[in-house]
């Protein structure tokens, strides 16, 4: 557990450092193509996490926000 | 210096400077462009599994831009579930008058006492569930703050959450991290019970995105929950047999839940017309639960306004410490809720998005440039390693659905 941790933080701070080697606005327009946004459609995610959330015990680290029912 | 050479050189700066400002303005258009536009989304969304489980659930949001620097949201979902099982009669159900009036795959309880009626009656919503969400998101310079309130209710259940995020961008606008919390108060009071209980949540996220190559963006995300009070679903009865005698008992859930989940998530180009995401997700918590989930989507231009969507998502879990699926004796924590037990499901995700725009004037709906068309259909398997105790079986099978209309203006 605490060597994946590790790598996790490890892979944050070395992304983190690359950060500093720029992509320029000019070179971002591909970027706002629909299919290269990550979760382009919010709603959708947020349906679909509700659904997995009745079937299975785990939950988490998907972006995705909502609040509680009763579903289990 | 002479007269032409002086306009050739004001000629080079009016370009330099037109360049600049047209970067400029490219970059601050992209920054406000992160803040949700004026948009209408309607959606129908359906469930249907082989543990005789209907859900229909559509719902409408609406987001407007107030301001350059403001826009407001508010959401209107609605759950019905059709609970077949409550009506059944399956050969190992030994349910009690108490069992009866709900389900105990999905916990739905009958919207007046027995359900949504008689034994073998045909299918009717045997609960229904209402979501009402507002939210507020907000530029500040190279921050968003985004804040949402939202209330669920049903006739055994409500819940109310309120949600905080703050995202930070910079690097050229190419890393953003983003920090959440999520906290609900829920009121749980079972219809077949004389009593009402809290279940409080607290959700802290955060979030890392960085934009690694102009065919590449990566995204990190964690969060860690605490979940506290009745944690168990009241519906779901451990059977055991005494004596010769079965009886019902309530499930017994440790009122503390500590949940933990890390993901990374890739997004890669692969060519003009196609890109890929893949994604990995490791999940703990403090009831012995592991999981690790793992995720590929790819999606290509069919044409011009025409986007397919092909993904599957696998996801592995070991059960919770107390999960048992037979119980000879009452012990301090119970439970038969499957979705505790250890197993493994799979999911086949099928996506279509029809753009409207120029040229698509062979389909009349789909001349409009701002409308989106949104069609999902998933298949969703899960194994569980022991059968569940009300119809026997180990295995899941479902499918659910999604049609929707997305209108930007």
């Amino acid at each position: 557990m605490i060597t994946r941790i590790r790598i996790f933080l490890l892979l944050a701070a070395s992304l983190l450092l690359y950060g500093c080697a720029t992509v320029k606005p000019w070179e971002k327009e591909s970027l706002s193509d629909p299919i290269m946004i990550i979760d382009e459609n919010p709603i959708n995610v947020g349906i679909k996490e509700h659904f997995l959330d009745y079937r299975e015990g785990v939950e988490g680290a998907t972006g995705a926000e909502s609040g509680g029912c009763g579903c289990g | 210096m002479p007269p032409a050479q002086k306009a050739a050189v004001a000629g080079v700066d009016k370009k330099i400077i037109l360049s600049i400002l047209f970067f400029f303005n490219l970059y601050t258009i992209g920054f406000a462009q992160l803040l949700p536009g004026n948009e209408t989304q309607v959606n129908f969304s359906g469930y249907f599994d082989n543990f005789n489980v209907s859900v229909l659930y559509p719902s409408i949001s609406i987001t407007k831009k107030v301001s350059e620097s403001t826009s407001i949201t508010g959401r209107y979902l609605v759950d019905m579930i059709t609970a077949a099982s409550i009506k059944s009669n399956s050969p190992t159900n030994k349910t009690s008058t108490a069992l009866s009036k709900v389900d105990a795959v999905t916990a739905a309880s009958g919207r007046t006492s027995g359900g949504g009626g008689s034994e073998y009656s045909p299918p009717t919503f045997d609960e229904v569930r209402h979501e009402f969400n507002f939210g507020l998101a907000h530029i500040l310079g190279k921050v968003i703050i985004t804040a949402d309130a939202l209330y669920s209710t049903e006739s055994d259940y409500t819940s109310s959450t309120l949600i905080g995020n703050y995202t930070q961008y910079f690097a050229e606008n190419n890393t953003s991290i983003q920090l959440g919390i999520v906290r609900s108060w829920d009121k749980v009071f079972p219809k077949t019970k004389n009593w009402k209980k809290d279940k409080n949540v607290t959700t802290f996220n955060a979030n890392f995105s960085q934009i690694v190559s102009k065919n590449l963006i990566l995204q990190l995300l964690s969060s860690y929950t605490d979940n506290n009070g009745l944690l168990s679903d009241n519906y779901q009865l451990v059977p055991i047999t005494i004596d010769g005698k079965d009886s019902l008992f309530d499930p017994i859930h440790p009122n503390l839940r500590i949940r933990r989940a890390a993901a990374l998530s890739l997004k890669y180009r692969l060519t003009n017309e196609s890109s890929i995401q893949v994604g990995y997700r490791y999940y703990w918590d403090s009831w012995d639960i592991n999981a690790n989930t793992y995720s590929a989507n790819y999606e290509r231009y069919l044409s011009k306004h025409v986007i397919m969507g092909v993904g599957w998502r696998s996801n592995f879990q070991t059960q919770a410490f107390f999960f048992k699926p037979i119980y000879l004796i009452p012990e301090q924590y119970m439970t038969t809720d499957i979705k505790l037990d250890a197993g493994y499901s799979n999911e086949l995700q099928l996506n279509l998005i029809l753009m409207g725009g120029e040229g698509e004037d062979f389909l009349p709906f789909l001349e409009d440039e701002r409308v989106q068309y949104i069609f999902n259909l998933n298949f969703y398997s899960r194994h569980t390693n022991s059968p569940y105790w009300f119809n026997n079986s180990k295995n899941l099978f479902a499918t659910d659905f999604n049609i929707g209309i997305r209108y930007r203006y």
